[in-house]
């Protein structure tokens, strides 16, 4: 018999996760879906990309999250020249007690929150050299496989517009981000606090809200989360939908979509509907932990077809399109009176 | 990091009557709302696929009993209703089919039931047994209070409006009475009446000589078979109305058979002069005034007829005569009859003691011939001779009233013959008799086997072996005035 998280430590993940999202609310003003989607892809112990118009608080919601974590922070700005080795390290030719050898300089990848700003900018030879560390969480450098520190995230950035000079991710290191997150603009209640509570537009200095251990307390909260077979078998159907050869597939999907979500979307919805609930103070996985996460989790992995590209459709209209076209349990009730 | 933290609450916890709640009060147990809803989900199935079938059934009956009357189907238009129980079977095979089609298993049951009461996967994971923590399965317990609401809802007009409009239709349909000339009801209490009528009619019929031995015993079978069954079922009047068919169609038979030879010839001289006597106070009669014309010219015909045959009549024939023309002229000549309906009756009547004095005067005709012959073979065309004066007999009286059939006559041609008195005339297509055919057979033997065929046959014979649509190239071939196949060559 499993055994599921009790309502003490529940209420234990849910002050963490609650300490994180004050933390996060208190830089980034009125971004309260986007700080939860950031809170619950850590959780998950996943990768995020925002996407977003220069000047929307991107950088400082993931400065932000690093200090919030007391952790290890670097910030790598991806240009088109960066080379492979600049963020990953190199070896180098050090003498040491008159003897030289080479002694590997870890680069700015060896730290627990990187920030990869303008990611879209470098050249996918240096985007690929992040696939290793995003996936495996680990470099290789000369033949030797140095281990990055746990825990690992990787914030990346990119900018919509200015797309000139540009290297869009390839599908396969998309496939790495638990989320991709599209950063909204504000209102003019919130540019109101903004600019009568910051001088400058600087952010209050955060304090580290997670003290050691804490996050790892939060990372098994998470694991223990329970998730229910039907909540498995409705994240799997919905996947599967998202294959325009499937004859459960919507009709948007069957016209838009190319290539389908991998099986690493499955597993990032559970990852991240996990982290969910916890978040919603449940001991287990619900139906809308799915609904809420699918979203974020799934746009980004669906390769459309480039008519569809022409026509402006949108990944995540596609992906609102499986959520309405796949019922939640698997077997719809009959419609029978009362 | 360890979850020892409390004590875990399991599944089937209430069902085993753990008391690891903390309130008191009585809990139905997760998995027992789980089977109800899997129950009240096939028992709604049930009555939705039994409404679905009442109203596909009450529709396709309203269709039969209409269209049957309309056409004149006589079950159709007696339909009252008292079989509808029948269609209990198809409904109620209907309702266990949807509800076996309905049915959740236990699984999809706990995931709907935990979607709609928004009950946050706890159903789920207790259904799946994992433990759950005491104040979780008290939130667990709250939200399954509601769980009848879970049941989908529906408008109960809209699902069982059809069915219920399709009943009333059918009850209205069946309420409405049938076109009562198909099928004219009879009252219950006329059948032994009919029964009597017909045992009596049968009785007459073998008292008088049209029905033998063998047909008395066959119909009187029928008749006490007849007699056991129900008067309120239609097919029993329809029985006996077939046995009246057949008893009238035997009496036919019976009295187009040759009547027995023989008679009593005593007092001859003196039964010839009262016959005269009455055929001459008739004749007065239908001299005078008292009759119309056409009733003149019938009695006059008939009169002629009597004088004719009548001189071999039987004792009884005469006191009939004498009767009649009593009745027709009074105790004094001349006097017209009171009642002009009774005077035809009688005329009726007249005709068919002519008809009848007309075939026992050929009987007794084919006797004496019979009797002269005696002690010699019997000439091969005495039976015709008798056929040709019973012929002759009947052609005198096909003058009379009584209509006539054509008896089908053995090695000769149909001829008409008087139907007995009062007997009415067949229909068109009873079947009287039916002479049989054999078939013309007229076998060809083949030619010899390898040798030359016959002439005129040939052309046949190679077209048996090709194919149709190669006979014009061979034709064309083997023509006569053809120069040759080299010819077809080139």
């Amino acid at each position: 018999m499993t055994t599921m998280l009790t309502a003490p430590q529940v209420a234990r993940g849910r002050q963490l996760l609650a300490t994180m999202q004050r933390g996060c609310n208190e830089v980034l003003l009125g971004q309260h879906e986007l700080v939860d989607l950031c809170v619950i892809a850590l959780c998950a112990r996943g990768h995020i990309l925002l996407e977003g118009l220069p000047g929307l608080g991107k950088t400082e919601l993931v400065k932000a999250l690093g200090r919030l974590l007391g952790l290890a922070f670097r910030r790598v700005q991806f240009t088109p020249d960066l080379l492979p080795g600049d963020i990953t390290g190199g070896v180098v030719l050090q003498e040491k007690a008159g003897e030289r050898q080479f002694v590997f300089r870890p680069g700015p990848l060896f730290a627990n929150v990187v920030l990869a700003d303008e990611i879209n900018r470098s050249s996918p030879k240096t985007q690929s050299a992040l696939l290793e560390a995003m996936q495996e969480r680990a470099v290789t450098v000369l033949g030797e496989t140095h281990a990055l520190p746990r825990p690992f995230f990787v914030l990346a950035t990119q900018n919509p517009i200015e797309l000139e000079g540009t290297y869009p991710l390839p599908e396969a290191q998309l496939d790495r981000f638990l989320f991709k997150v599209d950063v909204p603009g504000v209102d003019a209640d919130v540019l109101t606090s903004i600019l009568t509570t910051r001088r400058r537009g600087e952010p209050p200095p955060p304090t580290a809200a997670l003290a050691a251990g804490e996050l790892d307390e939060l990372f098994a909260l998470v694991d223990g989360i329970f998730l229910p077979t039907a909540v498995a078998h409705y994240i799997a159907r919905l996947v599967a939908a998202s294959d325009p050869a499937q004859a459960q597939a919507p009709e948007a999907v069957r016209q838009h979509v190319r290539f389908p979500a991998s099986p690493r979307g499955a597993i990032a919805i559970a990852e991240a509907a996990r982290a969910a609930a916890l978040l919603a103070g449940r001991p287990n996985v619900d139906f809308a932990d799915v609904q809420r996460v699918a979203r974020p989790a799934l746009a980004h992995r669906l390769v459309l077809q480039h008519r569809a590209l022409v026509a402006g459709v949108r990944p995540r209209d596609l992906v609102a399109a499986l959520l309405e076209h796949v019922p939640a349990v698997g077997r719809a009730l009959p419609e029978v009176a009362r | 990091m360890t979850f020892g933290v409390g004590r875990p609450w399991r599944f089937g916890a209430f069902a085993n009557k753990t008391p690891l709640a903390p309130s008191k009060a009585r809990r139905m147990p997760p998995s027992s709302v789980v089977a109800a809803f899997t129950r009240r989900l096939a028992a709604a199935g049930f009555v939705q696929g039994a409404a679905w079938a009442a109203c596909g059934l009450a529709l396709a009956v309203v269709v039969v009993v209409l269209g049957g009357r309309l056409l004149g189907v006589p079950a159709a238009a007696s339909a009252d209703g008292h079989w509808l129980w029948l269609l209990l079977v198809p409904i109620v095979g209907s309702g266990l089919w949807r509800a076996r089609q309905v049915r959740l298993s236990p699984a999809d049951a706990a995931a709907h039931l935990d979607h709609r009461l928004q009950l946050g996967g706890l159903l789920l994971s207790a259904h799946e047994g994992a433990g759950l923590d005491p104040a979780f399965a008290q939130q667990l317990h709250e939200g399954l209070r509601g769980w009848r609401t879970a049941l989908p809802a529906g408008d109960p007009l809209r699902r069982f409006g059809p069915s219920l409009g399709a009943l009333g239709l059918l009850l209205l349909v069946l309420a409405w009475p049938g076109d009562p000339v198909h099928e004219p009801a009879r009252a219950p209490g006329a059948w032994p009446g009919a029964l009597r009528g017909l045992r009596e009619r049968l009785a007459g019929a073998f008292a008088q000589g049209l029905v033998g031995p063998a047909g008395l015993a066959e119909l009187g079978q029928k008749l006490a078979a007849l007699a056991a069954g129900r008067p309120e079922d239609a097919s029993a009047w329809r029985a006996l109305d077939a046995l009246a068919e057949q008893l009238a169609r035997e009496q036919l038979l019976g009295g187009l058979a040759p009547a027995p030879t023989g008679g009593d010839e005593a007092g001859e001289a003196g039964r010839s002069a009262a016959l005269e006597q009455a055929v001459e106070r008739l004749r007065v009669f239908a001299e005078s005034d008292g009759l119309g014309a056409m009733a003149r010219r019938l009695l006059e015909q008939q009169l002629a007829d009597v004088g004719d045959v009548a001189k071999d009549a039987p004792a009884d024939a005469l006191a009939k005569l004498r009767e009649l023309a009593a009745r027709f002229a009074g105790p004094g000549l001349g006097e017209p009859p009171g009642v002009p309906g009774a005077a035809a009756d009688d005329l009726a009547k007249l005709g068919g003691l002519a008809a009848g004095l007309g075939k026992m005067a050929g009987a007794g005709a084919r006797s004496a011939r019979g009797e002269a012959g005696d002690g010699r073979a019997a000439p091969p065309g005495g039976g015709a001779e008798a056929d040709a004066a019973e012929a002759a007999g009947g052609a005198r009286a096909a003058r009379s009233r009584p209509p006539r059939v054509h008896a089908p006559v053995a090695g000769g041609a149909p001829r008409e013959m008087a139907l007995p008195e009062g007997q009415p005339a067949p229909r068109p297509w009873l079947p009287i008799g039916t002479p049989a055919i054999a078939p013309a057979v007229e076998p060809s033997s083949s030619g010899p086997l390898g040798g030359a065929p016959p002439a005129g046959a040939g052309g046949t014979t190679w077209q048996l072996q090709v194919a149709p649509r190669h006979h014009a190239v061979v034709q064309r071939f083997f023509a006569a005035d053809d120069a040759g196949p080299t010819k077809e060559r080139r």
